[in-house]
């Protein structure tokens, strides 16, 4: 109550409000892409060699968002060529661009002239600092992320599913892939000034896997996670504005407690479990 | 045979994984209308002669050609049932939309398919006898009903070919009578090639059976089909042995 309250008095908590709004919906919709897909280890990678960008646009007195923008799209490409053509490598390269990416990103942070940059909230984001800049930048992102789903919907699907059977219906998955993975890349960058660095791909994997045991689609599966997204975000920052929390990490909390209540009702321990299908051999 | 039309061709092919040949002059024509099934012992490359076919990689030597042209030019003639076990069971979707991935093309955009792909959507399924599962989650079905809705997404595109790679692996006898039943009503109209490990069913119906380990043999279905099924089977298996001799 007190935080609805404040939310009247302050444009701060308005901001942050919309930035969390906002983050949801493409959250949401590529969470629900990362969890039926598996690749949550590719996007972490992709999140956290973001942080090498944002150091050195912090470095060169450019926009860090800029920055994030073009580490995370450079990062995405190099996965996913890395993942279609070098797959036995695919797991060590990804662990050495996501340690390279921090350390490199450290490293600038730490040379940076002048007055010593908030490294925290690069790291675990700062929700409460949005700007209305930023907030057009985040709306922006959005649009593009909505956008390509809803036209490559039915292709992002099938490659998705069963990615050989797409192509021999004459769809480019190598190509979809990549898409996918930029838009991914997009995703964490918007995301990074509401969660940070290090709690994006928390926030992109735990309400779409909460969501992927209601939905008979990945259209409802999104909405779903969109809906918990939004629930989630909200919900942690007024808990986060209430006791004066790091929302970032509260939001994340949240998600997880979701998470699990949800999983311990739907399949309680207690309740027997049903036969497995019969299979032979 | 030089004016019989062929829906699938190899000649001389070749093909090896890095230093290990899996395919040693694979030579072999399939007429339009034919029931091949392809046996073999594990690793004996039967998967990759499905791949070849399907334009899904190359041949490091010799000719592939399905409908007289590149695999790649006339993907679109083929249904393509992969090993259902292969296929995610945990995914978000409904049979319906399942089967609606048949009719995708490169150029398909936005959420909602067409009219059209959902009435071919329904006819598929009601010709697999899957219409009243249509909006069952995958992670609802038995093994039997999955592997249907992989047949159906198959054939509707209304494929001139099928080709099935283990169709009835990992379901009961009772499903896989069931599934051979509908391959042979499918035979009717269309050329079939699939890869089993069942000979016993599959001797019933099909016209040809090749025998693939590395390189292959094939068997008219008159040689075999002429005996009791129980005899087939002994038949059969020594058959499988002896190429896995080679």
């Amino acid at each position: 109550m007190e935080f609805l309250h404040a939310l009247t008095q302050h444009a701060f908590l308005q901001y942050a409000l919309l930035a969390g709004v906002l983050a949801s919906i493409a959250c949401g919709m590529i969470g629900t892409y990362v969890v039926v897909r598996r690749i949550s280890f590719i996007s972490g990678g992709i999140a956290h060699s973001v942080l090498g960008g944002m150091g050195l646009a912090y470095f060169l007195g450019g926009s860090p968002l800029l920055g994030a923008l073009c580490a995370a799209v450079v990062a995405a490409l190099i996965i996913g060529l890395v993942s279609l053509y070098a797959r036995q490598h695919e797991d060590t390269i990804i662990s050495a661009l996501w340690a390279v990416g921090m350390a490199v990103g450290i490293l600038f942070i730490a040379h940076t002239p002048g007055y010593n940059v908030d490294l925290m909230s690069f790291l675990f984001g700062n929700i409460l600092m949005v700007s209305p800049r930023d907030l057009w930048h985040i709306a922006l992102l959005n649009g593009v992320v909505l956008g390509c789903v809803l036209l490559f919907y039915r292709q992002f699907e099938a490659v998705c599913y069963d990615q050989e059977f797409a192509r021999l219906r004459g769809i480019q998955t190598n190509l979809i892939y990549m898409l996918l993975l930029v838009l991914i890349a997009l995703t964490v960058v918007l995301l990074i000034q509401v969660v940070g660095v290090i709690l994006v791909i928390a926030l992109l994997t735990i309400p779409a896997t909460t969501a992927a045991a209601f939905a008979r689609s990945l259209g409802r599966m999104m909405i779903l996670a969109v809906g918990i997204n939004l629930g989630v975000t909200v919900t942690g920052l007024g808990i986060a504005y209430t006791v004066d929390w790091p929302a970032g990490a509260t939001i994340i909390l949240v998600a997880a407690l979701v998470f699990l209540s949800v999983e311990m009702l739907r399949a309680p321990w207690w309740k027997k479990k049903k036969p497995a299908v019969s299979v032979k051999k | 045979m030089s004016n019989t039309k062929f829906a699938v061709e190899l000649i001389d092919v070749f093909f090896q994984y890095q230093d290990e040949t899996v395919l040693e002059g694979i030579t072999l024509q399939i007429k339009e209308k034919e029931f091949l099934a392809v046996l073999g012992p594990n690793g004996g490359g039967k998967t990759t002669l499905l791949k070849l076919v399907l334009g899904l990689i190359k041949p490091h030597a010799g000719k592939v050609r399905l409908f007289g042209k590149r695999p790649r030019a006339n993907q679109t003639l083929v249904g393509y049932v992969p090993q259902h076990a292969h296929i995610p069971r945990h995914f978000p979707i409904a049979v319906e939309e399942v089967v609606l991935m048949g009719r995708l093309r490169g150029h398909s955009l936005g959420v909602r398919s067409s009219k059209d792909d959902r009435a071919a959507a329904e006819n598929a399924m009601r010709s697999v006898e899957i219409l009243d599962l249509r909006d069952r989650r995958l992670d609802t079905l038995s093994g039997g009903q999955h592997q249907r809705v992989l047949i159906a997404r198959a054939l509707v595109s209304e494929p001139k070919i099928l080709i099935l790679d283990e169709p009835t692996a990992s379901v009961d006898n009772r499903v896989e009578q069931g599934i051979f039943d509908l391959l042979r009503q499918l035979n009717r109209e269309k050329t079939i090639m699939l890869v089993t490990h069942d000979l016993g069913f599959v001797s019933r119906y099909v016209t040809r059976v090749a025998c693939l380990n590395k390189q292959l043999v094939c068997h008219h279905a008159g040689e075999i089909t002429g005996e009791d099924i129980k005899s087939l089977y002994g038949d059969s298996v020594k058959m499988v042995r002896h190429e896995c001799e080679i």
